[in-house]
């Protein structure tokens, strides 16, 4: 298999300007005031050194509590905010170094599509279903004999199986599903090799589901795409992705084959998360829950596990040494000083 | 897991063949009809369906804080021998808070974003006459140490955009709990937070009803959380409720074909993208005429019969009703 996606050591820092998020307000609002001391620049470390790669054809799992970076990540990848340093090559070219802003004049604008959250909010109001499709195939790929459009946007719409006599409605008067099958339908029109999806199924009833995430295998298949799926459903992740990465504070903590993730995790706050999908009460689940919110992401110390005060396992080292890398199998890994033992 | 209930206890929260309408400009809406439901002392109850199924109405009438446009139409709702329907305004005001509560989803958006947490709380004890200026302070903090909120005291001062989801969801529970309610219903309460964080507040809901043996009221539409956390489950469809009994029996053997169907639809870890299959349709449209069984549009197994006849609940095995002319 080859690398479509290959990311290596991708940050993306946000200055906080002034005392912001500051631990004591006062004593840095006296240094400011008081002195002369240069200001100190505070910074959020909302992705910090991610590497990983999606192949041809696979579909890639990413799972993080809110407040982790997936969706930060996601708009890196998706080219639409710059990152602070790293690269993203995308088929053999590194399409990190073209500033977002101007990435839309790409080539690889079409063949990387996301799928945003919420398909209530990310459909524009004022655009029917037929213009929402329409659209990246007008911008992009230059159609715009009508009889033309017309036709590619209605072998769209049958691909993901929305009824041609919705194309004229407004998305208040679609219901959730069809809202969905817009969204996907916009996001494959250009015949994307990459597709990020971003909780693609998260505002839909169950009922529903089912039908959108077939839909998605089916496409995959008939269009030979990759997936990066983004989603907080873990028993959606499992059912859909070969492979999943973990996020914790901007930070990759494990990546493994997604059976393994979910049976034999290393990491202990991937165990926590796995023992906190519903449906899964065996008695020994609450021994598995986390305490307290995760740590500041502003300027975190660099020689410390990020996990330390609600992991199960820490002791002292974990605040005098960052965790390292342990994979006991070839495509398996944790980063931590005190992985699960098989 | 509760043991078998006792046959002779008296329910908390008592609705009885409950109907409500809502009369907007397109026609009358059929929100929920003939429906019954029982929660006792101690028992956590979960009321499981799809959006629009009439879950939260359901909920919203047992507080009195049903919507204007919204009428009872027939049955009645007794909590703790208090005829809701009936009583006043002023009554209602003291019952909510003192004999029950409510949580509401999104608690970002339930709280005032301009008050400090402590003072939101304090309001409750304050109308409540729980409280006087005096010890209100403390009453607060004692408070938010029940929902387990660390650093209390610093917390008393904070406002809701200073804490995360989690955290605002406990400022909820703590504000619902302040005056010790009997009946505790909670609308949906983890919506849009992390797996995580969602176990750590059902794990919190589910221990401080046991601890103080209120009557709790889960109202979601995930299956699997409320098997994890329910003594019992009712399934409601289009106002209806299809069908109700223990976690175990509903899920060890489903007899209502939309429960099956609901949980043939939920990904339940495990297995493969075959296993799980969607539900055909939508709702029925609940404006005009409806068929005996509203599932019946959507139904497999829909016979003449289903038509023709009105729905009785049937008991199939002790305390596991089912509302079908032909279930599984």
């Amino acid at each position: 298999m080859t690398a479509l996606l290959e990311v290596s050591d991708l940050k993306k820092y946000y200055a906080l300007g002034g005392n912001g998020l500051s631990d004591n307000a006062l004593v840095s609002w006296i240094r400011n005031r008081f002195t002369n001391a240069p200001k100190e620049a505070q910074m959020l470390h909302a992705v910090d050194g991610v590497n990983f790669m999606i192949s041809k054809g696979e579909s890639l799992g990413l799972v993080g509590e809110s407040g982790c970076g997936k969706s930060t990540l996601v708009s890196m990848l998706a080219r639409l905010s710059d990152s602070t340093s790293g690269t993203i090559e995308f088929a053999g070219k590194d399409i990190g170094s073209v500033p977002a802003k101007q990435f839309h004049a790409e080539p690889e604008r079409s063949e990387l599509q996301i799928v945003f959250q919420d398909p209530h909010e990310s459909l524009n109001p004022r655009f029917t279903a037929f213009d929402t499709i329409a659209e990246p195939l007008r911008r992009l790929a230059g159609l715009s004999k009508k009889t033309e459009l017309r036709a590619r946007v209605e072998a769209v719409a049958t691909q993901v199986d929305l009824p041609l006599q919705l194309l004229g409605r407004f998305p208040h008067q679609l219901s959730g599903g069809q809202k969905a099958r817009v969204n996907i339908a916009r996001a494959i029109a250009l015949s994307p090799k990459l597709l990020i999806l971003d909780e693609p199924t998260s505002a839909l009833d169950v009922s529903v589901q089912a039908v959108v995430l077939k839909l998605l295998v089916r496409l995959k298949q008939e269009l030979g795409m990759s997936y990066l799926f983004v989603s907080h459903d873990l028993n959606v992740v499992r059912l859909l992705c070969d492979r999943v990465i973990v996020m914790y504070l901007g930070q990759i903590i494990e990546e493994g084959p997604a059976e393994e993730i979910f049976t034999k995790p290393l990491h202990p706050y991937t165990q926590a998360l796995t023992a906190a999908i519903p449906g899964h009460n065996k008695d020994d689940a609450s021994k598995f829950r986390l305490e307290g919110d995760p740590l500041s992401p502003v300027d975190p110390d660099p020689d410390a596990c990020r996990f330390y005060g609600r992991c199960p396992n820490g002791n002292d080292l974990c605040t005098r040494a960052a965790p390292p890398k342990f994979s006991p199998t070839p495509n398996h890994y944790s980063v931590c000083h005190f992985p699960l033992s098989r | 897991m509760k043991e078998k209930r006792m046959p002779d206890a008296f329910p908390l929260l008592d609705i009885k063949n409950l109907s409500v309408e809502f009369r907007t400009r397109s026609g009358v809406v059929k929100a929920l009809e003939n429906v019954s439901l029982e929660v006792l002392r101690g028992e956590i109850v979960g009321i499981v369906g799809e959006s629009g199924s009439g879950k939260s109405v359901s909920a919203l009438t047992a507080m009195g804080i049903l919507d204007p446009a919204g009428h009872v139409t027939a049955g009645s709702i007794s909590l703790g021998g208090l005829d809701v329907l009936g009583a006043s305004e002023a009554v209602l005001q003291t019952m909510r808070g003192q004999q029950a509560s409510m949580i509401f989803q999104s608690p970002r958006t339930s709280l005032n974003p301009i008050r400090t947490v402590g003072k939101q709380i304090g309001d409750v004890l304050h109308r409540h006459n729980m409280a006087n200026r005096q010890n209100l302070r403390e009453m607060v903090i004692k408070a938010l140490k029940t929902v387990r909120i660390p650093d209390p005291d610093r917390r008393f001062d904070a406002y809701p955009f200073e804490m995360s989801g989690g955290m605002c969801q406990r400022i909820m529970i703590a504000m619902a709990l302040a005056c010790s309610p009997e009946l505790l219903i909670a609308d949906e309460p983890t919506t849009g937070l992390d797996v995580t964080t969602q176990a750590a507040i059902m794990d919190l809901i589910r221990d401080l009803s046991r601890e103080r043996n209120m009557a709790t009221v889960l109202i979601t539409h995930d299956l699997a959380m409320a098997a994890d956390y329910c003594d019992r489950i009712i399934v409601m469809h289009a106002g209806h409720v299809v069908e109700s009994g223990t976690s175990r029996d509903l899920f060890l053997s489903p007899r209502h074909p939309y429960t099956a169907k609901l949980m043939k639809a939920t990904p339940n870890g495990g297995g493969s993208l075959d296993d799980i299959a969607s539900i055909p349709g939508g709702l029925p449209d609940l404006r005009g005429e409806l068929p005996p069984c509203r599932f019946s549009g959507r139904c497999e197994r829909h016979e003449a019969i289903c038509d023709s006849s009105a729905l009785i609940a049937k008991e199939v095995s002790p305390d596991h009703f089912v509302n079908c002319q032909r279930p599984l």
